[in-house]
């Protein structure tokens, strides 16, 4: 199929281009569509039978005619991506193409953007903590390299910074090893995406990142392939460059619903809510890609970013979301109302393989302590803060007074910060103890004696 | 050869196959890709692919195998990781790296190894399929049978032993029209089913060993379970809580945790961690009536959310989940496990009294720091403790108002150590003893002293040497610190830590104490009494062994024991007051409590329930009756930790495990701890006698719904030969969404939920496959295939198609219950959900088998968990105590079947396999029980009279008692429970 092209449009429906006359287009394969007016776009197929190719365009498909007007130019390949070590400090779209007004990438590696399932029996389970320098992150919920940990968000909460913030300070403690950030962001806003240039610029972190755009105002297709493309650059990166990769992806929201247009444009069987009955797979497939091999260097680790929609846990995106990742970061409306960056709502977020990164050895030995010190004290006192709310902060023991007071300066220091600020494990650790000192000592049951004594801000009797 | 006219996705149409059939496998494109063909149309085929699809294009070639999807079998599957369309993994590893390549293929049977093969048959014998012709020694517990393929019958021409790969001729059949070449691996088509001469009903249970399966819920062998997920677990203290240890030192379970759990063997089933220890664990406990060293091997951790906190009168301390079960006194002095959720203030728990020293310990233990604890410097560390500090320059200062006591420090120290010091006299102050020495610094260094009072510690050398030297400790401690008044003796301690210490020091010299804490705005402080006159005067004689201290008693009150004596007996009730517990010993004497040289009765009075998320902690002590001393001052605590592993099933020969849609790092776990497992019976690998087989989500979604097809086919070889076969499948809800998919895909109207409508006819032609067969062989040979198939509804809802549909074929379903679970009742059957349509027709194999009255019993036994059922309604309105004497019996025995027959431990030794006898005797015994009572109960006597019995107590320890005790067991307890009940029939006449 070479180079062959076809002005045998017949339909045009939504993002989908009906070619007839085409005997053998590949599936997957990808094309270049030209406009009557010049210009080019890019699509790939998805059905292929003798005489007709479905075409899914990355772009819009105003401008195309069926009255021979418009060209499709089959590329012979499917998806492939050149990967080289100088996508790093790059901007590319989600076909890879330059957006940073540089060169293309030009290698010999051109890997299929589709990749290949980990065979279970190679993968190592993870273990090394990466510090974000964000303390509800790092202390709280701990990220392991090879974890795919997801936000869930809501619309107007500062996913993006947070995100950003990551980005920026990842890295392993006590490593100087090779740490990468791939940013892939899906239907974000220009000025968003202007946010993220200017943060990676600025803070020079960009010199380590690869970051593959796609607005709002953006093809919507371009969504389904720049997972791939991102995930691809960052498989490349991992396994043959040895480097640790952290992926961001946002917001995948964007990218389910360009999933279910395109579903309903070929007019599949609907499931729930609309969205298509193989988005678990679709979905495993991407996040499955996270994960560490024995026996190679480098690490793949995941922060998928979505937004609730109407905050609903339990949307089929959120929920098909959890059953693949390892545990969720949940941001809660309430903090931002407050005023809270980030805002962080500890107590529903989770890491599952939270204990395999943190101790003795990997960040400190009270970690686990603090944290679990940190976490019922909090949970108690925004359990008393509703009850205050009823009866009155009076009616409580000075006790309960002293939990509720530290329900407010947890949220005030510990969860809140710059969106600049790069707080170490040892300082967030620390902090913990200065707000766990509010408390009386005798109600520390989660740290050991002799931790109190080694890092506890009480002061002696 | 086929062209391909449509690709969309896994599902690919072609045209021009040669013969295509209905599930033929095909080759597609120039990658090879494997895939099946499912639907045909004229000359049109179309094909499922179990690989990716990106690049195949309309005109690709497609090669028809001639073949449907079939599996090698052969000696060699038994250890093998398959995926789900038989490719070994760890082969594809070799060969393909780290990813699963496109087109990769690998056999699914080691072609080079050589396997050594002995015929059964000789050249000349007849044999027609099925028939075995030879065997090979597949692992250490499997006998491979090699049998004549389906189809083949005839003459066996030539036949020879010796080593053979798989692949080689090893016989020769003339069957009349062609000579067939038999080689040690055969094929066979994964979607039809092995074919058997006929299926024998199912009358032989599959035993378990366990008792709410085998007596309640049995799977006959060749039946099919649903049963919903894999399942743990028990949980019992938090972390901080004290553990004695065999060598007397104190240590924080949570740390003990941590200490050991990287060296340990771990096992974590949902969330819940087991550590198997690779050297047993001492700790103390009370069993058979006295306390005793004990040992650990396997610890837990895993999560509550919420804990008790239990206070005793004489100050002890412990915090456990709510189900976690202490020894409740009961009024007769009766002793039983309760729930600490379930105890009240007022109620009385036992607490240890003394723990024993043994012979092991060494009057001079060697100490890590090289010093040799001698009973000097054991009396020297404790002056320093209680009041001592390092100064300056090598000076050490100790402050006391007692100056016999700062000589006495003043003249070991330089007697040991050498160098200069003094005593000062205070006036208004404490007097103080000052010595300069840098030996004596580097001694109290090298034993912790270098911290401040309020953070030390009685060091663990002191505490793990021996009876002289911990005497010595104690006498120096309680000269220092010990107050006398009018009701006994006061250890004034500054730290919570080191009144820990004491307080077991104290249980382990038998002397009973209390403990107490003042605490005021800027000081704690914290009191160890000892008060009940015995108890001093255990405490004076241990203080008064050590001759070097003996001089120094007589400067306080306390040695004028004969005036305390007088003072006690003068109020000896208001000295006994404060302790409820001293004083239950003394009314209630040796009946009572005939161990209470070993424990007493300790009054609660608080309970606090904390809700939260905690982490607790728990030791499995099977031998040494399920408790160990721990908590602040000793309380006797109870565990039970059960986890239960279908896989480990005593009585089938093989295990197939499919893994089906699973995450790739629970794969992972599975895949590393599976080769660490034994096999109870026969203490080789478990993976001796298993296949794996595993289809992460993100591997293609066609190969996932093939994987149980390649499993049951394993399955189904296997039984052939004739074994017992269990296969498990996790999970079929996630088999059900592959199917979906693939129906999705090929534009099939949807049925319920999406799913195809053919998702109940799939279903249940999978689990058709199960059975218990006469197989197809010219002998009369049987095995059977039973499946367990693994529903995980989302939201555990079970009104879903997947699970409607399983539930409308198997026969027997486990309903698991998590707030048994919650309630730590293992396994957590729910009785009136489950079912087995199983059971009337292995009453007969039962009854004849083990006893004639099993039926009987068995339907007795439920009657009574059903009507507790209702009873309980009952009781929630008009209360317990308005039942009638009839009904609360009935409660009565219903809690002894539930607590003493249905939970079972895993983790103990004896328990966790039960014989079907064994299950027998233990519910006829309650059973007995039960009726004695009724009878006794018309007769006028009350349950609160019937409570008191002790002979009932032997009920509960039936668990323990070991296979062959059992009978002899259970006739003495029946027969004491019927003397005990004529006993007190006669009395109260």
């Amino acid at each position: 199929m070479m180079g062959v092209s076809y002005r045998s449009i017949s339909d045009i429906s939504g993002p989908l281009l009906f070619v007839e006359g085409v005997e053998n287009a590949a599936y997957n394969e990808i094309v270049e569509i030209t406009l009557p007016n010049g210009e080019t776009r890019t699509g790939q197929v998805l059905e292929s039978r003798k005489g007709v190719a479905v075409i899914q365009v990355f772009g819009s498909t105003s401008g195309m005619d069926t009255q021979r007007g418009t060209k499709v130019r089959f590329s012979g390949s499917t998806a492939r991506v050149a990967v080289s070590d100088e996508m790093l400090g790059r901007i590319f779209n989600g076909l890879s193409e330059p957006l940073d007004g540089g060169s293309p990438i030009v290698s010999s590696e051109k890997i299929e953007i589709v990749g290949n399932a980990i065979n279970p029996y190679s993968r190592e389970e993870p273990s090394e903590f990466i510090e974000t320098g964000i303390s509800t992150i790092d202390g709280s919920n701990t990220l392991v390299r090879g974890q795919k940990l997801p936000i869930f968000s809501g619309s107007g909460l500062p996913h993006n910074q947070l995100a950003a913030q990551i980005a920026r300070q990842a890295k392993v403690l006590g490593k100087d090893e090779d740490f990468a950030v791939i940013f892939g962001a899906m239907g974000i806003t220009s000025e968003e995406a202007n946010y993220f240039i200017n943060e990676f610029r600025k803070t020079g972190a960009i010199s380590r990142s690869v970051l593959f755009l796609n607005l709002s105002s953006d093809p919507s297709m371009e969504r389904i392939i720049l997972p791939r493309v991102a995930l691809t650059t960052a498989e490349y990166l991992a396994y043959e460059r040895n480097m640790h990769i952290l992926v961001i992806l946002s917001d995948m929201t964007n990218y389910c619903e360009a999933l279910r247009e395109i579903s309903s444009a070929r007019e599949e069987v609907p499931g729930r809510r609309g969205f298509p009955g193989y988005m678990y797979t679709d979905l495993s497939m991407i996040y499955e890609r996270a994960g560490k091999i024995r026996g190679r260097q480098g690490s793949i680790t995941q922060i998928p970013i979505l937004t609730m929609p109407g905050d609903d846990i339990t949307n089929p995106i959120p929920d098909l979301t959890g059953y693949i990742t390892e545990g969720q970061i949940v941001l809660s409306r309430d903090l931002q109302r407050a005023g809270v960056y980030p805002p962080v709502n500890v107590l529903p977020s989770l890491s599952r393989l939270m204990n395999q990164g943190i101790g003795k050895g990997r960040t400190r030995d009270d970690h686990r302590g603090v944290v679990d010190q940190l976490y019922s004290a909090y949970a108690n006192g925004k359990d008393l803060r509703s009850l205050s709310a009823i009866v009155g902060e009076e009616a409580l023991s000075a006790n309960d007074r002293s939990y509720l007071k530290f329900a407010d300066a947890f949220e005030d220091r510990y969860v809140r910060q710059g969106p600049d600020e790069d707080r170490g494990i040892e300082r967030t650790l620390d902090l913990g103890w200065e707000l766990l000192s509010m408390l009386p000592e005798g109600d520390m049951k989660r740290v050991k004696r002799d931790q109190i004594e080694r890092y506890g801000k009480w002061k002696k009797e | 050869m086929g062209k391909i006219i449509k690709v969309s996705g896994p599902v690919v149409v072609a045209e021009g196959i040669d013969n295509a059939r209905m599930y033929d496998v095909v080759r597609v494109g120039e990658m090879g890709l494997v895939g099946e063909i499912i639907r045909l149309s004229g000359n049109t085929a179309t094909i499922q692919v179990y690989e990716d699809t990106s690049g195949i294009r309309p005109g690709d070639k497609i090669e028809n195998t001639g073949r449907p999807l079939s599996v090698d079998l052969g000696p060699g599957l038994l250890t093998s990781i398959y995926d789900g369309i038989q490719r070994p993994l760890d082969v594809i590893k070799k060969n393909g790296g780290d990813f699963i390549q496109r087109g990769i293929t690998a056999t699914p049977l080691d072609e080079q190894k050589k396997w050594k093969f002995e015929p059964v048959v000789s050249a000349g014998t007849e044999v027609s399929q099925g028939d075995i012709l030879g065997t090979v020694k597949e692992t250490g517990i499997i006998e491979h049978k090699i049998m004549v393929p389906f189809g083949v019958k005839g003459k066996v021409i030539d036949i020879k032993g010796g080593e053979f790969t798989v692949s080689q001729v090893v016989c020769k059949i003339d069957t009349g029209s062609r000579k067939e070449e038999i080689r040690l691996k055969q094929e066979w088509p994964v979607r039809d089913p092995r074919r058997v001469l006929r299926k024998l009903p199912p009358n032989e249970p599959l035993v378990t060993g366990q008792r709410v399966i085998d007596t309640f819920f049995p799977v006959a062998k060749g039946g099919t379970v649903a049963s919903p997920g894999p399942f743990g677990s028990g949980k019992c203290v938090t972390g901080d809580t004290p553990v004695l240890m065999g060598d007397g030192t104190i240590k924080r379970i949570g740390d003990i945790y941590n200490d050991l759990s990287p060296k340990g063997k771990c096992e974590t089933i949902d969330g819940e961690e087991f550590i198997r220890l690779s050297e047993p664990l001492e700790l103390y406990s009370f069993n058979n009536g006295r306390m005793e060293r004990s040992e650990t091997d396997l610890l837990y951790r895993g999560k509550s959310d919420s804990v008790v906190e239990i206070r005793t009168r004489s100050g002890r301390k412990v915090t456990v989940t709510p189900v976690h079960k202490l020894f409740k006194v009961a009024g007769q002095g009766e002793i039983r496990e309760t729930e600490a959720g379930g105890l009240s203030e007022g109620d009385f728990i036992l607490s240890a009294r003394q723990v024993p020293f043994d012979d092991r310990h060494t009057e001079e233990t060697g100490d890590p720091s090289s010093w040799a604890l001698t009973t000097e410097l054991a009396e020297l560390l404790a002056y320093f403790i209680s009041g001592g500090s390092i100064g300056e320059d090598e000076t050490i200062i100790l402050n006391s108002a007692n100056e016999r006591l700062l000589e006495r420090f003043l003249e070991i120290s330089l007697d040991i150590f050498g160098g200069d010091g003094k005593v000062i006299s205070g006036k208004d102050t404490l007097s103080s003893a000052l010595v300069k020495s840098r030996r004596l610094e580097e001694f109290l260094l090298d034993f912790g002293m270098g911290l401040d009072a309020s953070s030390r510690r009685i060091p663990d050398s002191v505490l793990s040497s021996g009876r002289k030297t911990l005497s010595a400790f104690l006498s120096a401690y309680c000269a220092s610190t010990a107050s006398f008044n009018g009701r006994g003796t006061d250890f004034h301690i500054s730290n919570s830590e080191i009144e820990l210490q004491i307080s077991y020091l104290l249980t382990r010299f038998g002397i009973m104490h209390s403990r107490s804490s003042e605490r005021n705005t800027t000081h704690a402080e914290y009191k160890v009494s000892v008060a009940a006159s015995s108890e001093f005067r255990k405490l004076h004689s241990v203080i008064t062994q050590n001759s070097m201290i003996t001089p120094n008693m007589e400067s306080f009150p306390g040695s004028a024991a004969p005036a305390f004596e007088e003072a006690e007996v003068a109020s000896a009730v208001n000295l006994l007051k404060w302790n409820a517990s001293a004083l239950i010993l003394e009314e209630s004497t040796v009946d009572l409590l005939p161990e209470q040289e070993w424990v007493f009765a300790d009054e609660v009075v608080h309970v606090e329930m904390i809700s939260g998320s905690f982490d607790v902690y728990d030791f499995s002590l099977p031998d040494y009756g399920y408790n160990f001393v721990g908590g602040y001052g000793g309380i006797l605590l109870h565990n039970t930790v059960v986890q239960h592993q279908l896989s480990k099933w005593s009585d089938s020969d093989i295990v197939v495990y499919v893994g089906c849609g699973e995450r790739g790092n629970e794969m992972t776990e599975i895949l590393t701890t599976f080769p660490e497992l034994e096999d109870p019976k026969s203490k080789r690998p478990l993976m001796e006698r298993t296949v794996l087989i595993a289809n992460t989500s993100n591997m293609p979604v066609a190969a996932r719904e093939a994987s149980i097809y390649t499993g049951i086919t394993i399955a189904e070889y296997y039984r052939d030969m004739g074994y017992d076969v269990a296969l498990m499948a996790d999970s079929t809800s996630r088999w059900a969404e592959a199917l979906r998919e693939i129906s999705g895909r090929l534009e099939e109207m949807p049925g319920e939920e999406g799913y195809p409508a053919y998702l109940g006819r799939r279903l249940s032609e999978f689990y058709e496959r199960s059975g218990n067969s006469v197989v197809t062989s010219s002998e009369e040979r049987r095995g059977s295939v039973t499946i367990v198939g693994a529903v995980s509804p989302p939201g555990g809802d079970t009104s879903e198609p997947v699970s409607q549909n399983t539930l409308r074929v198997t026969r027997v379903f486990w309903a698991l219950d998590s707030s048994l679970a919650s309630r730590r009742h293992f396994p957590s059957f729910n009785w009136l959900n489950s079912y087995s349509l199983y059971r009337d027709d292995l009453f007969k194999w039962f009854n004849d088998n083990v006893n004639a009255k099993w039926e009987e019993t068995y339907r007795e036994a439920m009657g009574i968990l059903q009507k507790e059922a209702e009873l309980q309604e009952i009781v929630q309105l008009v209360g317990y105590d308005a039942l009638p004497e009839k009904e609360k019996a009935t409660l009565d025995v219903a809690r002894m079947i539930r607590e003493d027959f249905l939970q079972q431990s895993a983790f103990d030794e004896v328990d966790t396999y039960c014989s079907t006898k064994k299950q027998f005797l233990m519910l006829s015994a309650i059973m007995h029980l039960g009726n004695a009572q009724s009878s006794y109960i018309e007769k006028g006597l009350t349950m609160a009279q019937i409570q008191g019995l002790r002979s009932r107590q032997e009920i509960s320890r039936m668990k323990e008692v070991k296979e062959e005790d059992i009978e002899k067991y259970v006739s003495q307890a029946v027969s004491a429970i019927d003397k005990e009940l004529k006993e007190l029939a006669g009395e109260s006449k």
